[in-house]
C-alpha cells in the first residue's frame, strides 16, 4: 500500500469530500494560498477556489461563529483554528452556540461542521501553542471530539466527521503531520466512536489517543521482547467513547494504564479511569488504575523542559513494570 | 436496600460455621424470625432465622460451605430488587471477615477465589502492598475439567488434582479418568468422598489433638452395682422421673469429684489449670457423630434434677436443637458404651480436660458369698487421664472413691 | 440620550417614499399588537410563577422587529437576541406554540428545553434567539455564507443590542462580512441600555452607525420606533446587500420594562420612561393610520381584538398541552 503523511491524509479527506458534496467548504487563517500554517492545505484554493477554501481574518470567534451560522444552514463547513489554543477565543460559539442549537432548538437544528485544530506539544512553542484540551471538548454535551494517531484514522475518521452531523473537533498532532503511514487509494472511511487495537496483548491495556499512541506501541514492542504483552487500545473517537473495547480489553488483561499528553488533573483519563471502576472490568482488576499524562503545568520552552512535561517511554514502561509487579 | 444475611457468631468460642442447607430458595418470601437456613459449627447444627422480612434475592454461599462469622452469605431485599451481586457490601464484608484491616486483594483476586471457592485468608499475598492478586487465587485453583469429566470424578470419588488432562491445555477429560480410574488398585477404590467438615471434622481435630498431645493412662476397676441396679428399678417404681444407670453413675461422679478435685485440672500453654466447677461432658451419639452436652454445677443437682436435665439434653442432641452455649465449659467427661456391651476400653480425654470415665456393661458374675455362690452384677469403669497433670495414684483414689459410692448406693442419694 | 429629531429622521429615509401598501401597514399594526398583547401575558404568567427562568420583555421596541422583518421575504434568515420574543413574533411563528415553549411544554417550539431565550423557528428562517450578548451575530455571518455559496437571492437581518455592539464577535463578524461581502444586515436596536449599563457611558460616540465606517460599510441611523421608518431602511438595505455586502442600521429605541423581570430600574428615571412612552410605536402608527387614512377607527378595534383574541387562543392551547415529557431529556443531544 502507498504511504503517504498525516497532513497529506488530511488534505486528501477535505478534497475528496469537497469533490463529493458542493455544501462542504473551507475557512481558516492562512489555508489559502500560503497552505495553511502547517502545509495542511497547499494547493486546495487551485482546485476549489477562494469561494470554497476561505481566507479568514486573524478572528476565530467569528470563525467559529460563522461555521455554526453555516451548518445550520444548510453548508457542512470545515474550519481550521490555526493552534488549537485559539480555540479558546471562540469558545463561546463553539460551546455555548453549536454545541447546543440542535438541544436547544428541540431537535430541529442540525449543525454539520468540522473544527479542525493542530493540538499538542513539542515544537517548541511553549505555553500559548501546546495545548492539549481535548477534555475541555469532552465536557460539552452536543460536540464530538476525535484525535487519529496515525494517517489512516486521521483521514477516514476527517471524512466521517465532515459527513456527521453535528459540530465535531477534530484535533490534529502536530508532530505528526510529517509521520507517514499507509492509506489506501481507495475511498473509505472510519466510524466514528469506534476505538482501534492497535496492539494485541494479554499482559496490560494501554488505553490512550493521539500522539501517545505511537509512543506506546514503541513501548509495548520493547516490552515484548521480554515476554511483557501489552495491548494499546487507541480511543481514536473521545465523545462518542468506544466503552466496550476498553471494558473488554480491561476484563481480559486486569490492568489498566491510561497515557495522555494533555495534563493529568481534571483530564479525559480519568473519565476512562471512572469508566473501568464503575464497569465489569473492575471485578477483573488486579492492580489500581494507573494514568500517565501530562504534569500539571503549562508546556515548557526549554525542550528537556517540553519533553519532560508530558508522558515520556520511560515514564509509560516504568508504569507498566510497575502495575505487573 | 438489601439486608444481608450473615453467618451468625452462635457462641463465644464460635469463629466458623457450615451451611448445611438453605431452607428458602431465592426468589421466596422470607417473614422475620422464619427458618431461613441451617447451619452446623464446631459443637452443633442449628437453624438460623431471618431478621427482616422479605424476599430472599440472593444467595451468596451454598450448601456445604464454610464461612466465617458475620459474612455475608445471603441478601433478603424487596421482590423483583436486583441482587447486590459479587461487587456488593456482601463480597468486601466477606474480604475483610468482618475485621478491621481484613484480607487486602485485588478485584480480580475477590472475584477468582468467590468463583473457586478459596478463601482469601488462605491464600498467600504477593503483591507489593501485601494484597492477594489473582495469580495467588488461582494458585489454589482446581486443575481445568471438563463437566462429564467432573461428573464422573465426583461419582467415583476420584480427586482430579491429581489426574493429567490430554484435553486442549492439558484440560482433564472423559478419557483421562477412565484412565486414571484403570490405574487404582480394586481395594483402594473408595465408595464415596465427602468434604470433612461440621462436627466430624471438629472431632477429628480434638481426637487427634488429645492423642498427639496428651500422654493419657487408662485405669480400670470393678464395681460390684448389684444394689444400685436394685435401687434403681425401686427408684424408678416409686418416683415420676425415670432414673438411668447413667444418671446414678454421673450423680456419683460428681460426689466423688468433690473429693478428687485433682481430676479437675488441665494444661494450657505454660499453666496448670484447676477447675473450680463440677460441669460434667456427657457424651451423646448421634447420627453426624457425638455431641458432648455439658451439666453445670453437677454436684449441685439432686438425682431427679439431674435426671431430668440429662433427659432434656439428650433429647436436644437427637433433634439437633442444642444451643452452642449447651456444648462448653466442660471440667470432666463421661462416656458411656455400657448399652453396646461393651465391657472395657480407652476413653480418648477431651482436649481442655483432665480426665475422662468411660463406663462399661454391668456383667452377671458369680461370687462365693458366705461360701455360697450369688449372683452379682459387676461394671468395669475405665478412667482415662492426663499424666501430665494427674498421677496414677490420684487417678486410682478417685475410682476407689467411685466405686465406694456405687457399691453403697445410699450415698449416692445423700 | 441620543435624540432623533424629525429632521434626522426625514434626512434618513422618510422623504424616498417608498410606498407602504395599505394591508400592509394594518399587517405590521396587528403584528405589533400581538407582540404587545404576548408579552403582557407572559408578564402576568411571570408573576404568578407559571413562566420561570427569566425573561426579557421587548414593549416598547415592537416597531423595531415589524418595521425590519415585514421587509424581508419569507425565505430570508434572521437571528435574534434574548429579547427575542418581538423579532420571533414578526417572522411569523406560530402563537400557540411560541406561548407553549414559555410554558415549558411538549408542544413548545423546543419541546420546553429552550424556553424564552432559545426559541427558533428554523422552517421560517428565524436561527433562534440567543442566550449570549453578541452570540447571535457571528452566526448570521455563517447563515451569509450559505447564501453566498449557493448564490441565493436571500439575505440575513442579524438583531443585536446596543451591549453587543462592543463585543468581539461584532466585530469580527462585520469584518468578516464585509470583506466576504455577505448579503447581511446588521440591525443595531439601541434600547438606550446594556442591562444598567447607560449607551452614553459603554461608548464614546453618540451615533453608533459611525462604526459601520470602520469596515467601510454603509451605516444608517433610524427611528426605531417608526415602524414605516424601520421597514423603508431596511427595505432599502436588503436591496443593497445582495449585489453589495453588509449594511449597520442603528435603530432608536427604548425598552419601556426593565432589562429583566428582577431589574428596579434604578439606573433611569420615571421622567425618562414617561417620556419614551410618549413615543410609543405602537400608539404612533395607530395615530399615522388613522389620519392618514389607512385605515379606519372600525378596522383598528377590529385589529386589536383580534390580536387580543389571538394571544387568549394561544394561552389555551399553551395551558391545555402537556408539560415537556421526561423522556425527551436525553434525546435531540446529537443529530444522527
Amino acid at each position: 500500500m502507498r504511504e503517504i503523511t498525516y497532513a497529506e491524509a488530511i488534505r486528501e479527506a477535505m478534497s475528496e469530500e469537497m469533490r463529493r458534496d458542493p455544501s462542504v467548504f473551507f475557512m481558516g487563517e492562512d489555508i489559502g494560498v500560503y497552505g495553511g500554517a502547517f502545509g495542511v492545505s497547499v494547493g486546495m484554493i487551485d482546485e476549489f477556489g477562494p469561494e470554497r477554501v476561505r481566507d479568514t481574518p486573524i478572528s476565530e470567534a467569528a470563525i467559529i461563529g460563522a461555521a455554526a451560522g453555516a451548518a445550520v444552514t444548510g453548508s457542512r463547513p470545515i474550519a481550521e483554528i490555526q493552534f488549537s489554543d485559539f480555540v479558546a477565543i471562540g469558545l463561546d460559539q463553539l460551546g455555548n452556540q453549536a454545541a447546543k442549537m440542535r438541544y436547544m432548538f428541540g431537535g430541529r437544528a442540525q449543525v454539520p461542521m468540522v473544527v479542525r485544530a493542530p493540538a499538542g506539544s513539542g515544537t517548541g512553542a511553549a505555553a500559548q501553542h501546546s495545548q492539549s484540551q481535548e477534555a475541555i471538548y469532552c465536557h460539552i454535551p452536543g460536540l464530538k471530539v476525535v484525535t487519529p494517531s496515525t494517517p489512516y484514522d486521521a483521514k477516514g475518521l476527517l471524512k466521517s466527521a465532515i459527513r456527521d452531523n453535528n459540530p465535531v473537533v477534530f484535533l490534529e498532532q502536530k508532530l505528526l503531520y510529517r509521520v507517514k503511514g499507509p492509506v489506501p487509494e481507495e475511498e473509505y472511511t472510519v466510524p466514528l466512536g469506534r476505538a482501534d487495537v492497535k496492539r494485541t496483548g494479554r499482559d496490560l491495556t494501554i488505553v490512550t489517543w493521539g500522539r501517545m499512541a505511537g509512543m506506546c506501541l514503541e513501548t509495548a514492542v520493547r516490552l515484548a521482547e521480554e515476554g511483557i504483552d501489552v495491548e494499546v487500545v487507541d480511543l481514536r473517537s473521545l465523545v462518542p467513547l468506544d466503552k466496550e473495547t476498553v471494558v473488554e480489553s480491561v476484563k481480559k488483561t486486569g490492568h489498566l494504564l491510561i497515557v495522555h499528553e494533555a495534563v493529568q488533573s481534571a483530564g479525559y483519563g480519568g473519565e476512562i479511569a471512572a469508566l473501568v471502576a464503575d464497569s465489569e472490568a473492575f471485578f477483573y482488576l488486579d492492580a489500581p488504575i494507573r494514568r500517565v499524562a501530562g504534569l500539571d503545568v503549562p508546556i515548557p520552552y526549554n525542550p528537556t523542559l517540553e519533553r519532560n512535561a508530558v508522558p515520556t517511554p520511560e515514564r509509560i514502561e516504568r508504569a507498566v513494570r510497575d502495575l505487573l509487579g | 436496600m438489601a439486608t444481608s444475611v450473615i453467618m451468625p457468631k452462635a457462641g463465644m468460642a464460635m469463629e466458623r460455621g457450615t451451611i448445611i442447607r438453605w431452607l428458602k430458595k431465592v426468589g421466596d418470601p422470607v417473614i422475620a424470625g422464619e427458618p431461613l437456613l441451617e447451619i452446623e459449627t464446631d459443637k452443633v447444627a442449628m437453624e438460623v432465622e431471618a431478621e427482616v422480612s422479605g424476599t430472599l434475592i440472593q444467595v451468596v454461599r451454598e450448601a456445604g460451605e464454610e464461612v466465617l462469622v458475620t459474612e455475608t452469605i445471603g441478601f433478603i431485599g424487596a421482590e423483583g430488587e436486583a441482587a447486590p451481586g459479587p461487587g456488593g457490601s456482601g463480597q468486601l464484608e466477606a474480604g475483610a471477615g468482618g475485621r478491621k484491616g481484613g484480607v487486602r486483594a485485588t478485584p480480580a483476586a475477590r472475584r477468582r477465589a468467590a468463583e473457586l471457592g478459596v478463601a482469601l485468608e488462605a491464600v498467600t499475598p504477593s503483591g507489593r502492598s501485601g494484597e492477594v492478586k489473582l495469580r495467588d487465587a488461582e494458585a489454589r485453583r482446581s486443575p481445568a475439567i471438563s463437566s462429564l469429566a467432573r461428573k464422573i470424578a465426583e461419582q467415583e470419588g476420584v480427586d482430579p488434582a491429581g489426574i493429567r488432562g490430554s484435553g486442549t491445555g492439558g484440560r482433564i477429560v472423559k478419557r483421562d479418568l477412565a484412565e486414571a480410574l484403570a490405574r487404582l488398585p480394586a481395594s483402594g477404590r473408595a465408595l464415596a468422598r465427602s468434604p470433612l467438615s461440621g462436627p466430624r471434622k471438629i472431632i477429628a481435630e480434638r481426637m487427634l489433638r488429645s492423642h498427639l498431645s496428651i500422654p493419657q493412662v487408662t485405669l480400670n476397676a470393678r464395681a460390684d452395682v448389684t444394689s444400685l441396679l436394685r435401687l434403681r428399678a425401686e427408684m424408678n417404681r416409686e418416683i415420676e422421673e425415670r432414673i438411668s444407670v447413667n444418671d446414678l453413675i454421673l450423680r456419683a461422679t460428681a460426689i466423688a469429684l468433690l473429693g478428687s478435685r485433682a481430676m479437675l485440672a488441665t494444661i494450657e500453654g505454660e499453666e496448670i489449670v484447676a477447675y473450680e466447677e463440677i460441669n460434667l461432658g456427657m457424651a451423646v451419639a448421634v447420627d453426624s457423630g457425638l455431641v458432648v452436652p455439658v451439666i453445670r454445677g453437677a454436684d449441685k443437682l439432686a438425682l431427679p434434677a439431674l435426671a431430668r436435665l440429662t433427659a432434656e439434653l439428650s433429647g436436644r442432641a437427637r433433634e439437633r436443637t442444642l444451643k452452642p452455649d449447651d456444648l462448653v465449659g466442660g471440667t470432666f467427661t463421661v462416656t458411656n458404651l455400657g448399652m453396646y456391651g461393651i465391657t472395657s476400653f480407652t476413653p480418648i480425654v477431651n482436649p481442655g480436660e483432665g480426665a475422662i470415665l468411660g463406663v462399661n456393661a454391668a456383667e452377671s458374675e458369680v461370687r462365693l458369698e458366705a461360701g455360697l455362690p450369688v449372683e452379682r452384677k459387676v461394671m468395669t469403669l475405665s478412667l482415662s487421664i492426663d499424666h501430665r497433670v494427674i498421677d496414677g495414684a490420684e487417678g486410682a483414689r478417685f475410682l476407689q472413691s467411685l466405686v465406694g459410692l456405687l457399691e453403697k448406693p445410699y450415698r449416692v442419694l445423700l | 440620550m441620543p435624540r432623533i429629531s424629525a429632521a434626522e429622521r426625514g434626512a434618513a429615509v422618510e422623504e424616498r417614499a417608498i410606498e407602504v401598501p395599505r394591508e400592509l401597514q394594518r399587517e405590521m399594526y396587528l403584528k405589533m399588537l400581538q407582540i404587545r398583547a404576548f408579552e403582557e401575558k407572559v408578564a402576568y404568567f411571570f408573576s404568578r410563577g407559571m413562566v420561570h427562568g427569566t425573561t426579557h420583555l421587548y414593549m416598547g421596541e415592537e416597531a423595531t422587529a415589524v418595521g425590519a422583518v415585514a421587509s424581508l421575504g419569507d425565505d430570508d434568515f434572521i437571528t435574534s437576541t434574548h429579547r427575542g420574543h418581538g423579532h420571533t413574533i414578526a417572522k411569523g411563528i406560530e402563537l400557540p406554540r411560541m406561548m407553549a415553549e414559555l410554558l415549558g411544554k411538549q408542544s413548545g417550539y423546543c419541546k420546553g428545553k429552550g424556553g424564552s431565550m432559545h426559541i427558533a423557528d428554523l422552517a421560517r428562517g428565524n436561527l433562534g434567539a440567543n442566550g449570549v450578548v453578541g452570540g447571535g451575530i457571528p452566526i448570521a455571518t455563517g447563515a451569509g455564507i450559505t447564501i453566498k455559496l449557493r448564490g441565493d437571492d436571500r439575505v440575513v437581518a442579524c438583531f443585536f443590542g446596543d451591549g453587543a455592539i462592543n463585543e468581539g464577535t461584532f466585530h469580527e463578524s462585520v469584518n468578516l462580512a464585509s470583506v466576504w461581502k455577505l448579503p447581511v444586515i446588521y440591525i443595531c436596536e439601541n434600547n438606550q441600555y446594556g442591562m444598567s449599563m447607560s449607551v452614553r457611558r459603554a461608548t464614546n460616540i453618540d451615533d453608533l452607525s459611525l462604526r459601520a465606517k470602520a469596515y467601510g460599510i454603509p451605516g444608517t441611523r433610524v427611528d426605531g420606533n417608526d415602524v414605516l421608518a424601520v421597514y423603508r431602511a431596511v427595505r432599502e438595505a436588503r436591496d443593497y446587500v445582495r449585489k453589495n455586502g453588509p449594511v449597520l442600521i442603528v435603530a432608536e429605541t427604548y425598552r419601556f420594562s426593565g432589562h429583566s423581570k428582577s431589574d428596579a430600574n434604578r439606573y433611569r428615571t420615571k421622567e425618562e420612561i414617561a417620556e419614551w412612552r410618549e413615543r410609543d410605536p405602537i400608539a404612533r402608527m395607530r395615530k399615522r393610520m388613522l389620519e392618514g387614512g389607512s385605515a379606519t377607527e372600525e378596522e383598528l378595534v377590529e385589529l386589536e381584538n383580534g390580536a387580543r383574541r389571538s394571544i387568549e387562543e394561544a394561552v389555551k392551547y399553551a395551558e391545555e398541552s402537556p408539560e415537556s415529557s421526561i423522556d425527551e431529556l436525553e434525546t435531540d443531544v446529537y443529530a444522527d
